[in-house]
């Protein structure tokens, strides 16, 4: 009851269950893509990974709100698939490139953490 | 790259900021649309529509707290709780406006009267002079043993001036103003001209706004008829006439030509209404070494040091000594910066007052600290809910400060409309007595002073009860429990604390304020020697050109005194060159006759007087005689001297019948002594009345009269300036006062500081009253039930009364002694402001003591005695 309810003022995406950062690079690699809304992105996201990247529906908004404001992507209102008002993101030039750059870190740490991984133990 | 990035962001921030309700609606539909989307989802696995929703919400892990995050990610986080901060500060000030309006008070009162002494600091000691390099600028007076501080000679001064290597600019101007007479169009008029040397303006760095000034070549006989006017005077005189430069005016009854006008910001140390050129050839006393008239001013060369100009100048001295002994033996140059001569006197001042107002300033932040601290105690409710709702700890901090400083800032806004006005006091009452008074004004320096004094004040007072609310235990005081005895009483000590600390504060400034006030009272209880009681003061400069034979000066002066005297109420005309008290003084140089000579060579206070100057004046004749008719018409060789000369020149002799020589004009002639009178203060209240010789005339140019008169002296006036018309239509007549006014103003610096002194320990005394006042009230209302129990129990009245004043008096008694102590120390930084009285006077210790104890008992006893009233029964039931 004491303690305080968080440090709200730090802007950082919260994945509950991925590793830190690797939730913006899966929505910037998405939506790298074709522009989709919010719902459809973690629809996408449970599909192609058979369900293994289970990105809670709460996280994914903050953090897309966090690259809209970063620049690296923009949002646009459109009738959805069910004709319906939805907020489509795109990326930009600048969050292409920043889709680079996260995808070059993430296959430099996979590679990594693969060959440390698959050491033989002695 | 980096362009691109910005020109996403920007609006993307602003949008945040100030389209805040579509941003909020966008996500609001954003989320909703993700809501439905997965209901829809939900119910074709079969949920209900409920079990849907609730699923769906579930998923979010809080829709609240998710929107929190988003609106985190905006980046503009801060700005929007400062402006909720802001905006949620006026609405908690406006909804205690008793509160608001004392702590405005106070804070405006503090705030104001620091900006407007600052104000006055920053025109007068801060602000460079208004010269070109003025740091260059150096007055050069002469000095006799390195121990006077005196004019400089005519021919010395041009001696200095080709002879010196260290100054890119030499020159003087004449140490008194030139009374002129300006004649021809419209009345005659009597004006204030400064003589001064062709490189005059030159050396100042300053120019003619329309014209040109003057040039070496002024200096010369024929080419020394020319004038420049000051802005203020063209504009009276001349209308402000575009063509004035070139046309001639008539000044003491001869043409000058008009070469230029100075422009209005441009103030000289010698303020004047017009300059004219010293003429080095016009009279024989120009050539005379012993006659010393000039002050000089100086602009050093680029990178010469104070030192180096005066070893440069003592050579020069050296030589004059050796090539003229009888005048110069002794004689050298003493500089001095020029900022010093025109600032120097006032910073003692000037830094007590703005110590005082800062005192002031402290005050008022523990009255404020202290009202924060009893609204803290009553808010502590409120603010143990924000932080259980899950408001960080920080962020209520954050939101206390900045309830301060919003309460600060408008403080200081207030403040700085009070110093409008407090300015505008400042400088009409203080014209005469703190230089460079036209400067004062509340500019951008003085403002952003004010911005940051009001943020430091709001920080000084907001933290201690802020800090102390962080401590507060958020249970117990959710619980709203008992009263907790042992934590009241650590709120009491801060309480207690402040008063000790205004109690000081209000001693030491009362002490000071007291000091100066009987320093006032024994000034004005000075016997100056004469009586300045129903006597008219009046002076008369007769133009040289007109008056050009000493006979026809000293006509004139016979006859108007003659028709003067004849007016009706006037019981004696007295005539005298230099009036007492007015500032106006000469020093004669003068030698025993029959004494070995020596190289030091004596002066005194010299006056010419008429026979009825002594009877006028009601000055006692002591022994010997008064001059008589015969000896003033002819001005015979006599010589009244005052008992401070005989005291200091006779001492074990009959001074009666020595004969002294003395310089007059281009006599060295024998005088003897016939009369002794009494003492008077020529120069000023303030120190032992200098030793003074008078001498008959009547042949004197410029003459003032004191006309003793039987009713009120200026009742006198239209008869006298009738008399004076009678005898010459072209003279005008100046400084029409009574001798009682000319006492006044020579205390008038004394009465100016003592009156701001004194009503800046008022205000600190009302301040620190008000506190005490404030801390008793609460300490009763927080201790109703205690004393409810108390009176239930059997406690009288008095009882009650007692209990609470000696809770009160303890650190008002402890902070009076505190107060003593501390004036012990500091007042010594005053004592140059002084007069009759010692820094420790016992009996302003004493009475501002006492005082103050008194203020503190009023204070404690109204809120005491309201306690004594508290009915049992219902102080019992309160809780």
């Amino acid at each position: 009851m004491y303690t305080s309810l968080g440090n709200r003022w730090r802007a950082m995406s919260k994945p509950t269950d991925l590793v830190q950062g690797t939730l913006d690079l899966l929505i910037l690699k998405m939506l790298a893509l074709e522009p989709l809304h919010g719902w459809a992105i973690g629809q996408r996201l449970k599909q192609v990974s058979d369900d293994t990247l289970q990105v809670s529906d709460g996280s994914l908004y903050p953090a897309l709100h966090k690259l809209e404001q970063e620049g690296w992507i923009k949002a646009e209102w459109k009738p959805s698939e069910n004709n319906r008002r939805a907020k489509f993101y795109t990326l930009t030039r600048t969050g292409r490139k920043e889709l680079e750059r996260e995808a070059a870190n993430w296959n430099r740490l996979s590679t990594a953490i693969s060959l440390v991984v698959q050491l033989k133990e002695a | 790259m980096r362009l691109e990035h910005w020109f996403y962001i920007v609006p993307l921030r602003l949008r945040s900021l100030f389209r805040r309700g579509q941003v909020e609606a966008e996500l609001d539909e954003e989320l909703r649309y993700h809501l439905e989307r997965q209901i829809e989802v939900n119910t074709a696995a079969g949920m209900s529509v409920e079990e849907a929703r609730y699923a769906a919400l579930r998923a979010m892990h809080g829709m609240d707290q998710r929107k929190e995050e988003c609106r985190d990610m905006r980046r503009v986080r801060l700005l929007e709780d400062l402006w909720q901060d802001f905006r949620f500060s006026l609405r908690s000030l406006l909804k205690r406006p008793g509160f608001t309006a004392i702590a405005l008070l106070a804070l405006a009162l503090g705030i104001g009267a620091n900006t407007a002494i600052f104000s006055l600091v920053n025109a007068v000691i801060l602000q460079p002079l208004p010269y070109r390099d003025p740091d260059r600028l150096v007055s050069v007076y002469g000095t006799r043993n390195r121990s006077t501080q005196a004019s400089v000679g005519p021919t010395d001064f041009l001696d200095y001036r080709s002879q010196n290597k260290t100054f890119e600019q030499f020159a003087a101007s004449g140490s008194m103003m030139l009374p002129m007479n300006l004649t021809g169009s419209g009345e005659p008029e009597r004006l204030n001209a400064s003589t001064i040397t062709g490189n005059y303006f030159d050396t100042f760095g300053v120019r003619p706004a329309l014209g040109r000034g003057f040039s070496l070549e002024n200096e010369k006989t024929g080419q020394d008829h020319v004038t420049v006017l000051s802005h203020a005077f063209w504009q009276t005189r001349f209308g402000g006439d575009p063509n004035i430069v070139n046309k001639t005016i008539n000044l003491d009854g001869k043409a000058y030509e008009v070469l230029g006008v100075m422009p209005a910001e441009v103030v000289l140390p010698q303020p004047a209404q017009l300059w004219v050129p010293i003429n080095f050839d016009a009279d024989p006393e120009m050539k005379m070494r012993n006659a010393r008239f000039l002050r000089g001013i100086g602009r050093l060369k680029e990178g010469v040091t104070l030192d180096q100009a005066q070893a440069d100048t003592d050579l020069v001295a050296a030589q004059l000594e050796q090539q003229y002994p009888d005048s110069n033996t002794g004689w050298s140059l003493r500089l001095i910066p020029l900022r010093e001569i025109l600032v120097g006197g006032s910073r003692t001042m000037l830094f007590i007052l703005f110590g005082a107002v800062g005192f002031v300033l402290l005050i008022a932040c523990a009255n404020v600290a202290n009202l924060l601290l009893v609204r803290a105690a009553a808010r502590q409710k409120e603010i143990a809910m924000r932080t259980a709702l899950g408001a960080s700890r920080l962020r209520i901090l954050r939101q206390m400060i900045t309830e301060s400083l919003v309460l600060a800032i408008f403080g200081g806004v207030l403040g700085a409309l009070l110093a409008v006005a407090g300015v505008k006091l400042l400088v009409s009452l203080g014209e005469d007595n703190i230089p460079r008074t036209a400067n004062v004004k509340i500019d951008a320096t003085v403002l952003a002073f004010t911005l940051l004094i009001s943020l430091a004040t709001g920080l000084l007072f907001g933290l201690a009860p802020a800090i102390r609310t962080m401590k507060e235990n958020l249970v117990d005081a959710l619980k709203d429990g008992i009263r907790r005895g042992s934590e009241a009483t650590v709120k009491n000590r801060t309480r207690s604390l402040l008063v000790v600390f205004e109690s000081a504060i209000a001693v030491m400034l009362l002490i000071a304020a007291g000091l100066l006030i009987r320093s006032l009272v024994a000034l004005q209880n000075v016997d100056p020697g004469f009586d300045p009681n129903n006597v008219l003061t009046l002076r008369v400069d007769l133009a040289r050109q007109k008056y050009n034979t000493p006979e026809k000066a000293s006509n004139f002066f016979a006859q108007l005194e003659t028709r003067v005297a004849g007016l009706p109420g006037v019981e004696a005309v007295g005539l005298i060159t230099d009036l007492p008290l007015s500032g106006e003084a000469r020093d004669m140089p003068y030698a025993v006759e029959g004494r070995p000579a020596t190289s030091d060579v004596a002066f005194v206070d010299f006056r010419r007087v008429n026979k009825n100057y002594f009877s006028a004046m009601r000055i006692p004749l002591q022994r010997g005689r008064n001059f008589t008719e015969q000896e003033v018409r002819q001005s015979d060789k006599a010589i009244v001297v005052n008992q401070a000369f005989v005291e200091s020149v006779f001492p074990n002799e009959e001074a009666l019948g020595k004969r002294l020589i003395i310089w007059t004009g281009i006599r060295n002639e024998p005088y003897e002594i016939i009369g002794i009178v009494g003492d008077t203060r020529y120069q000023s209240l303030q120190g032992e009345p200098s030793a003074t010789m008078y001498v008959p005339t009547r042949e004197a140019i410029s003459v003032n009269l004191v006309i003793r008169t039987q009713g009120d002296p200026l009742s006198l006036v239209g008869g006298v300036r009738n008399e004076v018309n009678a005898l010459d239509p072209d003279q005008p007549i100046a400084a029409i006062r009574p001798m009682t006014e000319w006492v006044t103003m020579s205390a008038a610096g004394a009465r100016y500081r003592t009156t701001l002194l004194g009503l800046f320990a008022l205000l600190a005394m009302i301040l620190a009253a008000t506190g005490i006042y404030g801390v008793m009230s609460y300490s009763v209302a927080q201790r109703t039930q205690e004393i409810g129990v108390r009176m239930a129990l059997g406690a009288r009245p008095l009882d009650v009364l007692k209990l609470v004043v000696r809770q009160g008096m303890m650190p008002a008694l402890i902070g009076v002694v505190v107060g003593l102590a501390g004036a012990l120390a500091l007042t010594r930084v005053m004592s140059s402001l002084l007069f009759g009285v010692t820094e420790r006077d016992p009996i302003t210790f004493v009475a501002v003591a006492a005082l103050l104890i008194v203020v503190a008992f009023i204070a404690c006893f109204v809120p005491a005695h309201r306690a004594t009233r508290i009915d049992p029964l219902i102080a019992l039931r309160c809780e």
